[in-house]
């Protein structure tokens, strides 16, 4: 009888060699002490709070933008009503990422292209509209300025609307993106402020918050165009925490404000998930490990409340194919789940329609009812 | 003059992407396998349809690949400004393309290469565009 | 769609070209860049005029990630307030594997590109040794013929091939980092020796200093009496780039009186004279070992009856003869 002998390299995604199975014997000796903790518990390698989903789902956190504010707001309601948990202002890319008004030459060449990215807010005014009528004070809001040239106008804008409206903005809940690998890897625009002056806005950022916005999350390191131009899963943690790295040492040098409320600013972070399941589960997984130890072993930082690194996921849209999309519904799903298998605590699954356009209301609908 | 190489030793091609959303991997995977498969490849980014036309001129281009997102017709303003000016230059062109688009590009004279095309196919397309098949 | 003829352009031969190149047709005038390119002669251009000044060619080198590209990108930005125009050759490296290359220079001065008064143009070393250097001189006399006066030509420095290149320019620019030193120290390629300028690029990040003390301590043991110029730049935020520029006219100004630059382009000259010299006599050699003429030589070393130096002697005396 012959006999089926399994002498093929197994590897993950990212290629890490994959045994046929596991024992505890497994467990690397430095990770033993780490077995037992509980969800909540460092190293939170089980999740970052202690009930986890049980007492608090997930937050439904869809990117949504196109035309008019007018047009925005009207989606980011649908999104809403269909129980999205909080909303993602868009920007117009052309207009926005570049720091280009609507008149703009490089802008006008394109012009068609406007308001098909995102909503073109090019003024407090604008910014006002897309927010019409929607519950800030208590509505976890994106800003919008994922690019980091383009953070203090998204920032500064939706602040002025909601101070405008009465509401403290030391309540104020939300956050800001400003990010690197969005910003310098993923899409280069035409121009872009020195990476040094990024740096510097950014930190400009997260002090102003501490001061201005406590409940506001200055900026947020998203691995997922790390990982969209190759990085595997090993190279997205370690690129991810690198960043977070640069920004404490430049609170640090600074000395404005304590490097703790700093960590806690930079432990909200994004990862991308796509379709190797329990790799990706475990990135996440390891993530949380990664952060509590890196706050304790050069910041000596070990309050809980710091180190519990909270992760918001993108599902991978290069994983979306253009061929029959309705199957994409199916790969959504199942890099949703990833990402809840993970213990994220907010997520946004790719439209099935990414491949072809940004998401049409029913392919938005259908990545909010994957959610629920 | 104008006999068929074996190779594309020499064949010089033009990539350009029409929208301003700064997407590079695509273009630059398609360059990369262009490049590996011998052809000189000019890369010029985020462009104009003039600065598209200007390039396709002073670097004598072959073929001219363009990378399409957003509105279709940003794209089918550049391929008709290259069309005027560079008469019998080929265009191809890839990237986030609906069904429609690719109707309008084909109905004038531009090959459509939507995600999920496969290198291999690109790659000999240019190879055909340029005589060098 | 069928592919455009290689060296025609609606059907018009290398003269016809050049009459409408040498009008203004920048069209024609790409087009016979390409025919230089792949080696072809271009018949009807004038040689240079080894002593003209209005005709300058600059050469720009240096390691890569020097920033060259931005560097060359701003440096024309600011050429081209005081001068004519500017027209720009950009050398990347083929792959020797594939025969093909990624030619990203151009990206980098896309702000320039649609000036009317700026002519950019990208060349792959396509592996010619020693045809590039032939290559770029014919595309610069092209450009300079056909209203170019003012030619950069910006190559990787890596190999002798593209310092050849450089050579072949009236003056050349050295672009450095900070963290050049190793460079510096290790002479690269000869690198230190054709400097006329040495641009210590990205000079904000630290080590600038050092860098040009030691540049200047290695100047120091030249004899020439034109000493290089060192000046600092960071291409990419616009700072240095007027100092670039004056020392570029010093730089031009002294070699020109002193008769340096009418020196190189002499020499430059005679390299090429003795390089179509060599080609010719390969080509004739070539065809002698195909010959009849040479079978009959090598029977005659082959039996023991004349030794290999005197059929050798006897072969090129008769090359020499015979050769058209």
């Amino acid at each position: 009888m012959h006999q089926e002998s399994d002498d093929q390299d197994w590897v993950t995604a990212s290629g890490i060699p994959l045994k046929s199975f596991y024992t505890a014997d497994d467990v690397p000796s430095a990770h033993r002490q780490n077995v037992g903790a509980a969800p909540g518990e460092p190293p939170f390698h089980r999740g970052a709070y202690a009930t986890g989903y049980r007492t608090k789902p997930w937050r439904i956190f869809q990117l949504s933008g196109f035309g008019k504010p007018e047009d925005e707001n009207e989606r980011i309601k649908f999104l809403l009503e269909q129980g999205a948990t909080g909303f993602l202002k868009e920007h117009d890319r052309n207009t926005a990422d570049h720091l280009y008004n609507v008149d703009h030459p490089e802008v006008d060449a394109r012009r068609e292209d406007v308001g098909l990215t995102g909503a073109v807010m090019q003024s407090v005014r604008d910014i006002d509209i897309c927010l019409n009528d929607l519950p800030i004070d208590s509505t976890y809001g994106h800003a919008g300025g994922a690019v980091v040239q383009h953070a203090p106008f998204a920032l500064a804008g939706y602040w002025t609307v909601a101070k405008r409206r009465g509401y403290d903005l030391l309540r104020l809940p939300g956050t800001g993106q400003s990010d690197y690998f969005l910003t310098y890897l993923g899409c280069v625009t035409k121009q872009q402020v020195p990476t040094d002056a990024g740096l510097r806005l950014n930190a400009d950022i997260i002090e102003f918050c501490n001061e201005h916005l406590p409940r506001w999350v200055p900026v947020s390191i998203a691995g997922y165009n790390g990982a969209d131009s190759g990085l595997n899963a090993p190279q997205e943690l370690g690129a991810l925490f690198a960043n977070a790295v640069e920004y404490l040492e430049e609170i640090k040098r600074r000395a404005k404000m304590p490097l703790e409320k700093a960590a806690r600013a930079c432990g909200g972070v994004s990862f991308r998930i796509s379709m190797d399941v329990f790799e990706e589960a475990s990135k996440l997984r390891a993530a949380r490990l990664m952060w509590t130890q890196l706050l304790r072993d050069r910041y000596s930082i070990t309050d809980p409340k710091v180190s519990n690194l909270r992760i918001h996921v993108v599902t991978a849209g290069s994983r979306m194919q253009y061929q029959q999309p309705l199957n994409n519904i199916v790969r959504g799903t199942l890099m949703g789940l990833t990402a809840v298998l993970g213990g994220v605590q907010s997520l946004g699954v790719s439209g099935y329609d990414e491949a072809l356009s940004i998401p049409s209301e029913h392919a938005h609908q259908m990545s909010v009812r994957i959610q629920k | 003059m104008g006999a068929v190489d074996s190779t594309p030793h020499n064949r010089r091609v033009l990539m350009a992407k029409t929208g301003l959303d700064g997407h590079w991997r695509g273009p630059t995977i398609v360059a990369t396998a262009l490049r590996d498969a011998g052809f000189e490849v000019i890369m010029i980014g985020m462009a104009k349809a003039e600065e598209v036309v200007q390039a396709a001129i002073d670097e004598d281009v072959d073929l001219v690949g363009l990378n399409i997102g957003g509105h279709v017709d940003v794209a089918v303003r550049a391929v008709e400004s290259i069309q005027t000016a560079c008469e019998g230059l080929p265009i191809f062109a890839g990237g986030v393309v609906p069904p429609h688009a690719k109707r309008r590009l084909e109905a004038l004279g531009v090959e459509v290469y939507p995600p999920g095309s496969q290198l291999p196919e690109i790659v000999d397309a240019a190879r055909r565009l340029t005589n060098t098949a | 769609m069928t592919a455009v003829n290689s060296d025609s352009l609606f059907g018009l031969d290398v003269i016809e070209l050049l009459a409408l190149a040498s009008q203004g047709d920048r069209r024609a005038l790409a087009k016979l860049i390409s025919a230089a390119e792949r080696g072809n002669p271009v018949p009807g251009i004038p040689l240079d005029n080894a002593t003209s000044s209005e005709q300058f060619c600059i050469g720009v080198t240096g390691a890569p990630g020097a920033g060259k590209s931005t560097l060359v990108s701003a440096l024309v930005d600011e050429l081209i307030k005081t001068e004519h125009s500017a027209a720009v050759l950009a050398v990347d490296p083929s792959s020797p594997i594939s025969q093909g290359a990624l030619l990203g220079d151009r990206i980098r001065m896309q702000s320039l590109a649609t000036a009317p008064n700026v002519f950019i143009r990208s060349m792959a070393t396509r592996n010619h040794k020693g045809g590039l250097a032939l290559a770029t001189q014919t595309a610069r006399r092209l450009l300079q013929y056909c209203g170019w006066p003012l030619v950069l030509i910006e190559t990787v420095g890596i190999g002798q091939v593209e310092l050849d290149v450089v050579k072949t320019a009236d003056i050349a620019l050295v672009v450095l980092t900070p963290e050049s030193g190793d460079e510096i120290q290790a002479n690269k390629a000869g690198l230190m020796e054709i400097g006329d300028i040495f641009v210590i690029n990205k000079a904000d990040r630290p080590g600038a200093d050092s860098l040009r003390r030691d540049i200047d301590s290695m100047l120091s043991r030249r004899t020439t009496a034109y000493r290089p110029l060192v000046i600092e730049t960071v291409a990419s935020k616009r700072i240095g780039l007027e100092q670039l520029v004056d020392g570029i006219g010093i730089a031009r100004q002294q070699l020109m009186e002193s008769g340096a630059v009418q020196g190189r382009r002499r020499a430059q000259l005679a390299a090429e004279l003795e390089q179509q010299i060599a080609r010719d006599l390969m080509e004739a050699l070539e065809r002698f070992s195909d010959g009849q003429a040479f079978s009959e030589l090598l029977s005659l070393v082959a039996s023991g009856e004349q030794s290999v130096s005197s059929a050798a002697a006897s072969a090129s005396r008769q090359l020499l003869i015979t050769r058209e």
